[in-house]
């Protein structure tokens, strides 16, 4: 008979990942219920809910400078921490996070991955895909995403490659999609009929995130002009893809939209066309209906185009943490509707003109 | 058929030491597997819990007590956030314990499948080892020393997670 507590494995899901590694040195019975797949799912659907904030900052065209945890205490502050290893060659673009997992590019062309942990440290390396561009292209775009298929209990990173065709002003795409269980990179043969809004600059306007097994981009379809934006969703067990419903609004009213993710549920981030220093955010409580999606907040007098992202929700929901234009933080009172600018401190640098942009990952404690 | 109808109905609990226990029926269908009991009506006589000694039905009783009493969450959108403020010192004074007791209270909870005592006796049990060293936490959990791992695997075990142990 054994003398240990019951419910070990309900116990020892409630513990911080900094425990739980302690703790796979109690017994080898401890070290085997840690180590168990069954185990990390128990885990990681016990802190569901409970999101932390990472933010790197870097200079434009350099690797990261420093990286800081956003504490979570009476009044949140960002503190900075160590990184857990050589972040030298690492470029923190947002390549979204999931269960824990984050995705980080690397190497002189920014188009290595890597998947990291930053509750237990572990981080692997994902295989370099060769990019070959069709001859004659230019104005050629990445977006990388890493989602989580719930169907077949597998990381995916999603590539989207956008490259200008022959013809002025159309678009062709390439869509990859990489297996962390098969550890291969698969080509989507699937016709999309959508595009990147691009507005005369190098990347979209936009984030991609996953939800709900898919990934999700704000796209124009590539055929009309001046056309809506629509939430596209790549669905990551079918590998197919599908229209999001969007929240009631008059045609052409945003022209921007951005997709986020804030507590688990997809977000759109819109910025009106007659009002472009305006900015409406919309939370979709209920996944995949139309009727659920509710205004959150809407704030005014922004930068010209303002690019906002909600971060998390504290306070019971009542406080909503916001990145804009990449430098910036601040914690929204949904009650009040004021915002207060949450700083961090800056190294000081010997690049004093250079500039600074943060991004910012969200995630969860997990043993994955 | 429902029987919770009438409040005033009594449930008869008998724990291990053969001390019967009174208590009303609201109070007793805080545990899903009395309520199952009483609704497959099997509950009219003397409820006999063979592995529960009457120090931890008492905890449980009083726990259920207080439970039954506040109002839940589900019945008013607007929660009462006093009424949950209460029920939250209550948790916090309720599992002020000993290590062993605690360990049979999570016991019983299970067997007599009460959710929310299930969740507050294992994050309490979580937080006393939180941050605790693998020594003090065998030490707190009385944990037998026969299934040690070996020095090697320690050492390992140590080396692969540095961080974690500073």
């Amino acid at each position: 008979m054994s003398d240990e507590p019951p419910l070990l494995p309900e116990i020892l899901s409630r513990l911080p990942v900094k425990t739980l590694l302690r703790c796979r040195s109690v017994s080898k019975d401890w070290r085997e219920l840690i180590d168990s797949p069954d185990f990390v799912k128990i885990h990681l659907n016990q802190s569901k809910g409970t999101y932390k904030v990472l933010t790197f900052l870097r200079q434009h065209h350099y690797s990261i400078i420093s990286s800081h945890s956003l504490s979570l205490n009476s009044r949140p502050t960002f503190v900075k921490v160590e990184p857990p290893f050589n972040l030298t060659g690492f470029f923190p673009r947002d390549l979204g996070s999931c269960n824990g997992l984050i995705c980080l590019s690397w190497g002189e062309s920014n188009q290595e991955l890597s998947l990291w942990n930053p509750s237990t440290q572990k981080h692997k390396f994902i295989p370099t895909m060769p990019i070959h561009y069709p001859p004659h292209t230019e104005d050629n775009l990445i977006v990388d995403t890493l989602g989580y298929d719930n169907a077949n209990d597998d990381y995916k990173v999603v590539r989207l490659l956008q490259f200008s065709a022959s013809e002025r002003g159309s678009f062709d795409y390439k869509i990859l999609v990489y297996s962390l269980k098969l550890n291969v990179w698969q080509n989507v043969e699937q016709d999309f009929a959508y595009c990147f809004d691009r507005v005369c600059c190098n990347a979209p306007l936009s984030h991609s995130v996953c939800v709900h097994g898919a990934i999700h981009w704000s796209l124009i379809r590539k055929d009309v002009q001046d056309s809506n934006l629509v939430i596209v969703a790549f669905d990551l067990a079918s590998h197919s893809f599908r229209l999001v419903p969007q929240p009631d609004y008059p045609p052409l009213y945003y022209i921007l939209i951005d997709v986020g993710l804030l507590g688990g549920c997809l977000c759109m981030v819109g910025i009106p066309e007659h009002n472009i220093d305006y900015v409406d955010i919309w939370v979709m409580e209920k996944y995949g209906v139309k009727e659920s999606w509710r205004k959150l907040l809407s704030i005014s007098d922004m930068r010209y185009m303002p690019c906002v992202r909600p971060l998390v929700s504290l306070n019971n929901g009542k406080v909503v943490l916001l990145e804009v234009n990449h430098d910036e933080f601040f914690l929204y009172d949904l009650e009040k509707k004021k915002s207060k600018e949450i700083s961090i401190r800056r190294p000081h640098t010997v690049f004093p003109f250079g500039l600074y942009t943060y991004s910012s990952y969200i995630y969860q404690e997990s043993f994955v | 058929m429902s029987t919770s109808s009438s409040s005033s109905k009594k449930i008869v609990l008998k724990s291990a030491d053969n001390e019967t226990f009174e208590i009303d029926e609201i109070v007793a269908l805080e545990s899903q597997a009395i309520k199952n009991m009483i609704e497959d009506e099997c509950a009219d006589n003397v409820i006999p819990l063979g592995n529960i000694d009457s120090k931890t039905l008492s905890k449980i009783i009083e726990y259920c007590k207080k439970h039954a009493e506040s109002p839940k969450k589900d019945d008013n959108a607007d929660i009462d956030e006093k009424a949950v403020e209460d029920l939250k010192s209550f948790d916090a004074e309720f599992a002020k314990v000993d290590m062993p007791l605690i360990q049979d209270i999570l016991m019983a909870a299970n067997f007599l499948n009460i959710d929310n005592l299930i969740g507050l006796m294992c994050r309490t049990i979580a937080d006393r080892i939180k941050g605790k060293t693998p020594e003090e936490i065998r030490k707190i959990l009385n944990i037998n020393k026969n299934d040690l791992l070996s020095p090697e695997q320690e050492a390992k075990a140590r080396e692969e997670n540095s961080w974690a142990f500073d």
